[in-house]
């Protein structure tokens, strides 16, 4: 594909007339040449360089930091294969590999020779609970594996799944009855929830049947998505999960009548046929479904409280007069009319709420130290740059709640006195960027933001800036660099943003959670708030849990909860039954905490003195096949290459730390290596300049501090959990019957074809890809 | 404007609201080493090597960057700070690609600085290249005959095509100087009026008695046969060395003011006492001798020889020194030389009355073996033509025009700042270890020539941010930028432009700024060598 230069010149050009031309729009720039071009042509850049205040040092050092920016052409489609925590311990790298296969691809090319797809990994989609995901342009697919590659590509190839368009929902008119509910997160829609959608519209028009679809952000319960919730005046809602688009009308005639009888009529014989065709019981219940007093939802449910995710499943997350009615904005008009500043940021204080970014620094305090300087430019920021492999919280929240989210900014700008602000969001998550931009519109015309809020003196714009793949960004001072239209490199704090921050001014840095239990405390009171959690931690912490275990989700929990409650009663265990053996916390910040020790509360201090961290909020739950090597070296490979390479501990500390662990998840390190790891470790932890340096260490301390008998078992050439590739080996047991499906599948041939016959796999030939042992029907293959 | 008050290592300090620790030990005279900082440049705070510790909240923390507050208490010279730094030095020096000195110069046992001497062939400066050459080795002309050339076989040309003949190229200077009417005398420093017996006028002895004329002692040379040289006049043949050629050598050590004892044999017509007795100090050069002959009581043996302290090469009698042979049979004439010049400092401090400390050791970073297609950065800057052979035959040696060929395959893989560089300076006041953290694969070799002066080397970059600063100020259209991130961040010119594009102004600023040999002059820092005779 050759595109001429006139052509690039002239789109450049347009698309800078929409950027405008200051240094901080390179990153919206080089987005939108991007997406017109799949990819930088460097005549594009050197057109951007001639046209705006943007040099070339810049526009070189900015595009070659950020992952999402390719400087070469790609295929036509990009397969993202997540590799964000939950996936991997569910086999992603197995399915990148199997991508590689399916399509041809060798050597150190990543795009097959037809030039229709192109393989690349990305650290994490955000949808943990339909791990491994895989997504093919916008379309994406959960629960892949290995021997399902080929399925997914066909499918993709067809084009019978799209990314189904979000429209307004529509507005109550007479004559309907009751809501139907479909979630609309990105777990639900990864699943299908839009073409169940499609399918609902349909068959409404078909039957005649008049009642209210409603689009509902996430419910949490993202194991059993797409959810679909039947709401009628006289009955228990009844909640139907894991629905497909050939469910929706039968779901629909349990609750309904058609309202002509001819219509009736056919609805009918389609039934039936359908029942003769499908071989069905009339009568069996299609897809399993519940009402909310089922035990599972109820103890999924019952012990969380909703604060951030309030109304979670039941409001339409863009529908603002909703909002409204369900208790929004009240809280800022409060603020507006009956508080000052000092009134606002001492209700945050009393509350006692900390950030839920990670560090758990006061809110109150932050707010008070941006008040109280005498900058006459203030901004605000919402830091919605989750970037850690295995959390979805700020996903969900700015997908579901972005008025809420809105809502806490406003009141923050007016404690603090700024009036711009921006939301930092991941360019990964493209649901939350639109719901967010259209939010802000919408508060716009509702005289919620702009000049003169709600005919107050107080005034606010707020802008989205999107990120563009960097997990450093999560930190403060790189955020505020990436705004600016830098690498996204963190500067020596202090001055910190409060009192020096984005363009040198004093800048309000809070995690999108923190903004959203704002409107909560003004509501309730202080003292509700920090009623709820412990000494220090106060109020409620939203988790994506992930992993195996039974039930995950997005869950939203009182602080002092414990990990096992989260674990056992939430989650419901580990699935398949297995053994619980530790949950990762904070991701790679955070740590790794035996099962033993799961009696320990979520509190900032508690999780910080066992090693691990708050974080943003990632729980994955491992279970005996973990090994806990293995994912140590995970997070390691995840830091060392989301470090921006700025200090010296962290780009060659995590490097070297890597690569130990590299050795010895291949049986190949020593005592002394060992010795180097947790050396190495503790300087990086105290010698980094910024946060993400100071934490990288934490998974290998950790693993190292209660799991220290695995390393040793390694250096002996043993992987306990059998993960580790280079120590162990696929084999057949004497129970294979000689169906001869693994010999068919296997992408290698590592198997012969021997029917009626114990199959045996060539060592020499195996790549231990797993599809032997997922295909299997006897259970046959073991792994020693 | 607001005064804060600070202690730094004990003493009082009032500087400006806003003053970094860095300006507040400067104002006291203290200085605090530092790498990504330049004056007049805002703190990089890429490097962490400057920390210091903070007595009040018993934390390590940055002077270029840390504003001074009211009632800091800073000690910057603690084992806590010491060994802080060196871990950062170690970090650094583990993923430096690069050598400070030449694989051949560090081979020699002399470590004779053989890249300079053939730059010095190259242009043509023949007496300056015999000061070189002499520096380090007292007979090159005889080992220019029978040296088996270690250097040599450590030579990275290898990988191309087949090493710098360095022997032939120094025998070469050597010749060239013999010829001429004067030939080179050392500046000699002015007398100490100490005296030192050399007993044994081989190579290690010739060489001790050489290099102590040239600190200004007076030497006696004795030793058990008619002529001087040892086994270079009694056991080498003639046709390898021939002997006008040894004897005009040997002939420029004793004209320096050597008095040459012929046919004098320790325990025969003298003992070690009376040697003590009349002299400061006795260098033992017998080579290899029969350990059951007794020549003092008080002196230690092995079975391999006389024992020394390998550093010092002091015998276990204070004063008396031995090297060469007798304290390890070897092959190579070169390393008795070379303990012959060790001798000589060891001695120099000894009748000084200085501790003996060795003869300084330099850090050397070292990369190691040249992994494949690092010879087409290398031979960048060299002819690509093989191995000159001499016209006249091997006995004939180099004519000047086949001499300075030659000289044109050299790689020139030393450093380019090997005294200027802070990462060394740094390395060698702190004991820094380059294996501590050494990563399995190094990143591989680069250099850059497209600039008329300058050389960019990417694995020598410590990514301080220091030149990027440099071009933005100035104004560089282009200037320097870093790509990438993590363990593969560069620095570069943007958009892969060329060196020269990038540097049209601040060329010198960024050179001289850079804190190792990133950005380097081409034609090195040559005037600057450090004299550590």
């Amino acid at each position: 594909m050759t595109i001429d230069k006139e052509n690039i010149i002239a789109e450049t050009d347009r698309i800078v007339q929409k950027t405008g031309t200051a240094e901080s729009a390179v990153i919206p720039i080089l987005h939108a040449i991007q997406k017109k071009y799949n990819y930088l042509p460097e005549s594009a850049l050197r057109r951007v360089c001639e046209i705006t205040d943007i040099t070339p040092a810049s526009i070189t050092g900015v595009s070659t930091f950020y992952t999402q920016f390719r400087h070469t052409p790609v295929g036509k489609h990009i397969i993202h294969v997540c590799v964000g925590t939950a996936c991997h311990v569910k086999g992603a790298q197995l399915v990148y590999d199997a991508f590689f296969r399916e399509l041809g691809i060798t050597g150190n090319q990543d795009t097959d020779s037809n030039g229709l797809f192109t393989v690349q990994k990305v650290a994490c989609l955000g949808c943990c609970t339909l791990a491994p995901v895989v997504q093919i342009d916008d379309v994406t697919y959960g629960h892949v594996k290995t021997n399902t590659v080929s399925t997914v590509l066909q499918d993709f190839l067809s084009g019978r799944t799209k990314k189904g368009e979000y429209r307004p929902s529509d507005k109550t008119s007479s004559g309907q009855v009751g809501e139907i509910r479909i979630g609309l997160g990105s777990c639900c829609v990864a699943s299908g929830s839009n073409k169940v959608r499609q399918e609902l519209e349909q068959c409404l028009i078909d039957t005649g049947i008049k009642t209210q679809v409603k689009r509902v952000g996430c419910v949490g319960m993202c194991h059993r998505t797409p959810l679909m919730e039947v709401i009628t005046p006289d009955q228990e809602p009844v909640l139907y999960d894991k629905v497909q688009p050939k469910d929706v009308r039968r779901i629909l005639l349990t609750h309904y009548r058609p309202k002509s009888l001819t219509k009736q009529l056919k609805n009918t014989a389609v039934g039936f046929l359908e029942n003769i065709l499908e071989n069905n019981q009339p009568n069996e219940p299609i897809r399993q479904s519940f009402n909310t007093r089922d035990p599972h939802i109820n103890s999924f449910l019952g012990t969380q409280v909703h604060i951030a995710t309030e109304y979670c499943g039941e409001i339409d997350p863009l529908d603002i007069g909703e909002y409204r009615l369900r208790d929004g904005f009240r809280a800022l008009v409060k603020c507006l009319n009956e508080y000052d500043p000092q009134e606002i940021i001492e209700f945050i204080r009393s509350s006692g709420l900390r950030g839920r970014g990670g560090a758990g620094f006061s809110t109150g305090e932050k707010w008070y130290i941006v008040h109280k300087s005498d900058d006459e430019k203030k901004y605000l920021i919402c830091n919605g740059d989750e970037g850690d492999p295995g959390a979805f919280m700020d996903r969900m929240i700015l997908e579901s709640y972005p008025f809420r989210v809105i809502e806490g900014m406003i009141i923050a700008a007016k404690a603090v006195g700024a009036h711009e602000g921006f939301l930092y969001i991941r360019a990964e998550y493209p649901l939350a960027v639109e719901r967010i931009k259209n939010a802000i519109s919408q508060c716009e015309h509702n005289g919620l933001l702009g000049n003169n809020i709600q005919d107050s003196d107080f005034s606010l714009t707020l802008k989205v800036m999107e990120g563009a793949g960097a997990f450093v960004c999560g930190e403060e001072t790189a955020l505020i660099s990436s705004i600016e239209g830098h690498r996204g490199i963190p500067r020596f704090r202090p001055p910190y943003p409060a009192q020096k921050g984005l363009w040198g001014h004093s800048t309000l840095v809070n995690n999108c959670e923190t903004y959203a239990t704002v409107p909560w405390i003004l509501r309730n009171g202080a003292k509700e708030f920090s009623q709820m959690g412990t000494d220090k931690s106060k109020g409620t912490k939203v988790f994506s849990l992930a992993g195996k275990i039974a039930r995950g989700g997005l869950i939203e929990v009182p602080m002092g909860i414990t990990i096992r409650e989260i674990v056992e009663e939430i989650g419901g265990g580990i699935e398949y039954g297995r053994q619980f053996k530790a949950v990762q916390i904070g991701g790679p910040s955070g740590g790794c905490i035996p099962a033993e020790m799961a009696d320990i509360r979520v509190d900032y201090e508690d999780l910080t003195k066992a090693g691990a961290m708050m974080g943003s909020g990632g729980l994955l739950v491992m279970d005996e096949n973990d090994c806990m090597v293995d994912i140590a070296r995970y997070f390691l490979t995840f830091t060392c290459d989301q470090s921006c390479g700025k200090c010296t501990f962290c780009r060659i500390g995590t490097r070297y730390m890597l690569d130990i662990l590299n050795k010895i998840c291949a049986g190949k390190g020593t005592l002394t290596d060992l010795q180097k790891l947790e050396e190495i470790a503790c300087k990086t932890k105290q010698r980094s300049l910024c946060g993400l340096g100071k934490t990288a260490p934490n998974p290998v301390l950790t693993t190292l501090r209660y799991f220290r008998e695995e390393y040793e078992a390694h250096l002996k050439g043993i992987c306990p959990a059998k993960r580790c590739k280079d120590l162990i080996k696929y084999s057949i047991d004497d129970s294979c019957i000689g169906c001869t499906i693994c010999a068919q599948k296997c992408p290698v041939g590592a198997i012969s074809i021997m029917p009626y016959q114990k199959h045996i796999i060539k060592q020499d030939v195996c790549i231990k890809c797993g599809t032997c042992k997922q295909v299997c029907p006897t259970d046959s293959v073991v792994i020693l | 404007m607001k005064k804060i008050n600070l202690t730094i290592n004990n003493l009082t300090v009032s500087v400006n609201d806003g003053s970094t620790i860095l300006d507040a030990a400067e104002t006291l005279g203290i200085a605090i080493p530092t790498l990504c900082y330049v004056p007049g440049y805002e703190p990089n705070a890429t490097c962490m090597f400057c920390v210091v510790h903070e007595l009040t909240t018993d934390s390590l923390i940055l002077a270029c960057s840390m504003p001074a507050k009211e009632g800091m208490i800073i000690e910057t010279d603690t084992a806590r700070v010491y060994e802080a730094r060196k871990d950062t030095l170690d970090l650094l020096l583990s993923e430096h690609v690069g050598d400070c000195e030449a694989p051949c110069q560090r081979t020699c046992p002399t470590n004779m600085n053989i890249p300079l001497m053939i730059r010095q062939i190259k242009e043509k400066k023949f007496d300056e290249v015999l000061i070189t050459v002499k520096k380090n080795i007292a007979l090159p002309a005889a080992m220019g005959r029978i040296c088996p050339a270690p250097c040599e076989k450590a030579c990275n040309r290898t990988s191309y095509d087949n090493p710098v003949a360095i022997c032939l190229l120094k025998r070469f200077v050597a010749d060239r100087d013999l010829a001429k009417e004067i030939p080179y005398r050392p500046e000699i420093f002015s007398k100490s009026g100490k005296k030192v017996a050399v007993v044994g006028a081989g190579p290690a002895g010739l060489s001790a008695a050489y290099y102590l004329s040239r600190y200004g002692h007076d030497c006696s040379l004795f030793d058990r046969n008619k002529k001087p040289g040892g086994q270079l006049q009694y056991g080498v043949p003639a046709d390898k060395l021939p002997r006008p050629v040894l004897d005009a050598e040997i002939e420029q050590i004793l004209t320096l003011g050597v008095e040459f004892m012929s046919e004098q044999i320790l325990g025969k017509n003298f003992s070690l006492g009376e040697l003590r007795k009349d002299h400061d100090a006795v260098v033992l050069a017998l080579g290899t001798i029969n350990t059951d002959v007794v020549i003092d009581p008080d002196l230690q043996y092995s079975p391999a020889g006389i024992t020394v302290n390998r550093k010092t090469f002091e015998t276990s009698i204070p004063g008396v020194f031995a090297g060469g042979n007798v304290i390890s049979e070897g092959k190579m004439a070169i390393r008795s030389a070379a303990h012959g010049k060790f001798i000589a400092y060891s001695v120099n401090r000894y009748v000084s009355g200085l501790s003996l400390t060795g003869y300084p050791q330099r850090f050397n970073s070292m990369m190691g073996k040249l992994i494949e297609g690092e010879d087409k950065e290398f031979i960048k800057e060299a002819e690509v033509f093989d191995r000159v052979e001499p016209a006249g035959g091997l006995n004939a040696g180099y004519t000047v025009d086949e001499a300075v060929n030659e000289s044109k395959r050299c790689f020139h893989c030393d450093c380019r700042k090997p005294e200027s560089c802070k990462l060394r300076q740094y390395s060698e006041k702190y004991g820094a270890d380059r294996r501590r953290f050494k990563i399995d694969r190094r990143k591989p070799f680069r250099k850059i020539v497209q600039h008329e002066l300058v050389n960019f080397e990417p694995g020598k970059c410590i990514h301080c941010n220091i030149c990027v600063e440099i071009t933005k100020k100035a104004g560089e259209k282009l200037g320097f930028t870093f790509i990438n991130r993590g363990f593969d961040v560069q620095m570069t010119v943007p958009f892969n432009e060329s060196l020269n594009a990038g540097l049209r102004k601040a060329a010198k600023e960024c050179v001289d700024s850079c804190p190792t040999a990133a950005l380097s002059w081409r034609n090195g820092e040559e005037g600057l060598h450090r004299d550590t005779t």
